[in-house]
C-alpha cells in the first residue's frame, strides 16, 4: 500500500532531479525533458508556463507518475516514485494525485455525482460516504441539484467545475491542471481559476496548473517558465508584485 | 464500483445490444444444431432403446448396426438359448416396407415382428388397446404419428386397416413409439405375422433379444453367445453406441451438423469479437482515465471481464431460451421433430463454448486495455 506522506515543512511537495525524458521510437525518439531540476512547495498555487511543444505536458505527466522518466528522480511529498513499482505508482497516484484535464474525460454514462464519486471508490470507500460526499462538493462548487443529470446535461462551465469536484474528492495532496481554461472565454476562465484557487490552495496541498494563457497568470504564487525542456525563469508573488 | 461499470457498459446501448445479440445468435445457432443432431442419433437406435427388457442383442456376424439386417436361420434361437447365462432369448423380425391406406395414401413403414408369446419388443407405451390385442388375425400396433400421417384429422380409432404387402392389416393398437431414423410409420405385429406381411427368403429371423439371468453380467454373456455360436452379440448398449458410431463414421450427417455449428461460431465470434473491440477501443479513453484515478491494470481487466461475462450472460440466456421455445414448439409430439429436445449437458457444453468465445473475444481486446496509455488522457490517442 502507498503511504500518503506529510513532509516537514522545508521538503518540497514536489522535488524534481535532472529528470531526462525521450518520446517517441527508435529514430524517431526525442530527449523532451533535458535532466530538469525543479521544486514546487505546498500552500501554494504554481504556474508551469511556456510555449507550445515545450516540455509542459511531459513534464507533469512524469511528475504525476504517469510516465517515467528515463533519467534522473521525482519525489512527491518525500515519497520518490523510483520506488515505486508500475501498480505502487497507479495507487501512489490514486491516493495523492487530482487531475484537471483540459478534455475533462468526464464518463458520458455517469451522472455528475457519480464522476465526482470515482476516485473514491476506486479507494473502496463506503458508498454512503461517498454518496454524501459527492454531494457535498458539488453543492460547494455551487451544483448543488445537479448531481443526477449526465454531463452532457450540463454546461462547458458545469463539467469543469464536476471535474473539479472529481479531482479534490479524494483530499489529494497534489492537484495538477492542465490548460484549464484553455477552451474558456476571459470571464469564464477567470472564474474557474477563482474557483480552482479558493478549493484546492490549502498549506498542506500542492496546485500546479499547466498553462500559456497569460490572462490567469495574476492567480499565481509562483510562476515557472519552460522552454525547450528546460526551466529558464521562476517568478514569485513578491517578484510579480515588485514588477 | 461494479455498479459504475455496469453503468458504464450500459452506457452504450447499441453496442451492447450488438454483443448480446452476437451471443445470443451463436448460442442459438449452436444449441439448436446440437441439439438436432443428438436428436437424430438418438434416433437410430430408437428401435434399441424401447426393447427395455432386453440386454443382449444377437445378429448374423456380418451385421455392424440396426439398421443392416441379414437374417438368420431360426435355429439360432434355440442354440442362443442354450448358452450358459441367457434366462431367456426370444426372436426379432425387421424389415422397412410401404403401407397403404383405403384412401391411397402411402408411407413408408418399419416393421418389427416381436415374439409372439411374449410380445417383447412392442413400444411400452401404449395409448389406444391392449398389447394383448396384438393376438388378433392380421393385427398390428401402430404409432400416433404414424397414424395422424395416413389419416390426417382424423381421431385415434382402432379397426382401421392397411394395405401391407397385398395383405390386409388391421389395427388393434395405437402406441406412442419412439421415432425411427428415416421411416414415418412404426408398426409392431407378431413375428409370425411379420412374416407372413412381408415375403422373404429362406432365413427370417433378423436379430435374438436375449436376457442375462441374475447371476451373470450382461457383457459376459454377449462375449459367451459370439464364443458359442459364431453371430454377433452385444449388450444394448454396446449395440447403440455400435449404430450411432456406423452413422457418424459413413454418413454426412456430423460433417453436415459441425460445418453449420462452426459456422454458427465463427460469425458469433466475428459479431462478439469485433462489437467488443470496436466497444473497448471507443472506451480506450475511460479505461485510461480509470488507470489515471488509480485503477491498477489488474483491477482493469478484471473490470473488462465483468462487462463481458455480463454481455456473454445477457447473450446466453437469450440463445438458450430461444433455442429451448424451438424444441418446445417446433418438437411437439406430433410434429416430424418428435423426440428432438435440448438435453442439459448440450446446454451446459454450449454454455462452456461460448465462455471460451467470449473469452478469446475478450482476450484480443485485453491488450488494448493493458497498454491503454494513461498519458492519452492529456493527448488524446496514441
Amino acid at each position: 500500500m502507498s503511504p500518503t506522506v506529510e513532509p516537514p515543512p522545508e521538503v518540497p511537495a514536489i522535488a524534481c532531479r535532472g529528470v531526462v525524458k525521450q518520446l517517441g521510437r527508435r529514430k524517431f525518439r526525442t530527449e523532451v525533458l533535458h535532466g530538469l531540476d525543479l521544486d514546487v512547495y505546498a500552500g501554494q498555487m504554481t504556474l508551469l508556463v511556456g510555449p507550445s511543444g515545450c516540455g509542459k505536458t511531459t513534464l507533469i505527466s512524469t511528475i504525476a507518475g504517469i510516465l517515467r522518466p528515463d533519467r534522473g528522480s521525482i519525489s512527491l511529498f518525500g515519497t520518490e516514485l523510483a520506488n515505486l513499482g508500475r501498480r505502487g505508482i497507479t495507487r501512489f497516484r490514486g491516493r495523492n494525485v487530482g487531475l484537471v484535464l483540459q478534455q475533462l474525460h468526464l464518463f458520458p454514462a455517469l451522472t455528475a455525482a457519480e464522476n465526482v464519486a470515482l476516485p473514491l471508490l476506486v479507494l473502496r470507500q463506503d458508498p454512503a460516504r461517498v454518496r454524501a460526499r459527492a454531494a457535498s462538493l458539488l453543492e460547494g462548487l455551487g451544483l448543488a441539484g445537479h448531481g443526477d443529470k449526465y454531463p452532457r446535461e450540463l454546461s462547458v462551465g458545469e463539467q469543469q467545475r464536476v471535474a473539479i469536484a472529481r479531482a479534490i474528492a479524494h483530499d489529494p495532496k497534489l492537484i495538477i491542471c492542465d490548460e484549464p481554461t484553455a477552451a474558456l472565454d476571459a470571464t469564464s476562465g477567470r472564474l474557474v481559476m477563482q474557483l480552482l484557487r479558493q478549493v484546492t490552495v490549502r498549506s498542506d496541498r500542492a496546485v500546479l496548473v499547466v498553462t500559456h494563457d497569460h490572462r490567469i497568470f495574476d492567480f499565481a504564487d509562483r510562476i515557472i517558465h519552460m522552454d525547450d525542456g528546460r526551466i529558464t525563469r521562476i517568478d514569485t508573488s513578491s517578484e510579480k508584485e515588485a514588477a | 464500483m461494479l455498479s459504475i461499470v455496469i453503468k458504464m457498459l450500459f452506457g452504450e446501448r447499441v453496442k451492447v445490444l450488438g454483443l448480446v445479440f452476437g451471443v445470443a445468435f451463436a448460442t442459438l445457432l449452436v444449441a439448436q444444431q446440437a441439439g438436432l443432431f443428438v436428436g437424430l442419433m438418438t434416433r437410430s437406435q430408437n428401435v434399441i432403446a424401447e426393447a427395455t427388457d432386453v440386454d443382449i442383442w444377437v445378429m448374423d456376424p456380418s451385421v455392424e448396426y440396426l439398421d443392416l439386417v441379414r437374417p438368420m436361420r431360426d435355429t439360432e434361437l434355440y442354440r442362443v438359448r442354450g448358452v450358459p447365462g441367457v434366462a431367456w432369448a426370444v426372436p426379432l423380425f425387421k424389415s422397412a416396407t410401404s403401407v397403404k391406406t383405403a384412401e391411397g395414401r402411402t408411407k413408408s413403414a418399419l416393421l418389427l415382428g416381436v415374439d409372439d408369446a411374449s410380445l417383447t419388443g412392442v413400444s411400452p407405451r401404449i395409448l389406444l388397446g391392449s398389447i394383448l390385442d396384438l393376438r388378433r388375425p392380421d393385427a398390428i400396433a401402430i404409432d400416433r404419428v404414424g397414424y395422424m400421417q395416413l389419416w390426417p384429422g382424423e381421431p385415434l380409432m382402432l379397426g382401421k386397416t392397411l394395405d401391407l404387402n397385398d395383405r390386409r392389416a388391421v389395427v388393434t393398437v395405437i402406441t406412442d413409439a419412439a421415432p425411427a431414423f428415416s421411416a414415418q410409420v412404426i408398426i409392431h405385429t407378431r413375428y409370425s405375422q411379420a412374416i407372413a406381411f412381408v415375403p422373404t427368403g429362406r432365413n427370417q429371423l433378423s436379430f435374438i433379444l436375449a436376457k442375462a439371468t441374475a447371476e451373470f453380467d450382461a457383457a459376459s454373456v454377449a462375449r459367451a453367445i459370439s464364443a458359442r455360436t459364431g453371430l454377433n452379440a452385444f449388450t444394448a448398449e454396446e449395440f447403440s453406441s455400435r449404430t450411432i458410431r456406423y452413422y457418424l463414421k459413413n454418413t454426412g450427417i456430423p460433417i453436415s451438423f459441425a460445418t453449420t455449428i462452426l459456422l454458427g461460431m465463427v460469425v458469433g465470434s466475428a459479431i462478439v469479437g469485433l462489437t467488443f473491440n470496436m466497444f473497448v477501443t471507443d472506451n480506450l479513453p475511460q479505461y485510461a482515465m480509470l488507470k489515471v484515478i488509480g485503477v491498477t491494470s489488474g483491477r482493469l481487466i478484471g473490470l473488462v471481464l465483468l462487462q463481458a461475462t455480463i454481455v456473454g450472460l445477457m447473450g446466453y440466456a437469450i440463445g438458450i431460451g430461444l433455442a429451448a421455445l424451438f424444441f418446445e414448439y417446433a418438437a411437439t409430439p406430433t410434429s416430424a421433430l418428435r423426440g428432438f429436445n435440448l438435453p442439459w449437458w448440450i446446454a451446459s457444453g454450449v454454455g462452456a463454448t461460448i465462455a471460451l468465445l467470449i473469452v478469446l473475444s475478450t482476450l484480443t481486446s485485453l491488450g488494448r486495455v493493458l497498454f491503454a496509455q494513461p498519458a492519452m488522457v492529456f493527448w488524446g490517442k496514441r
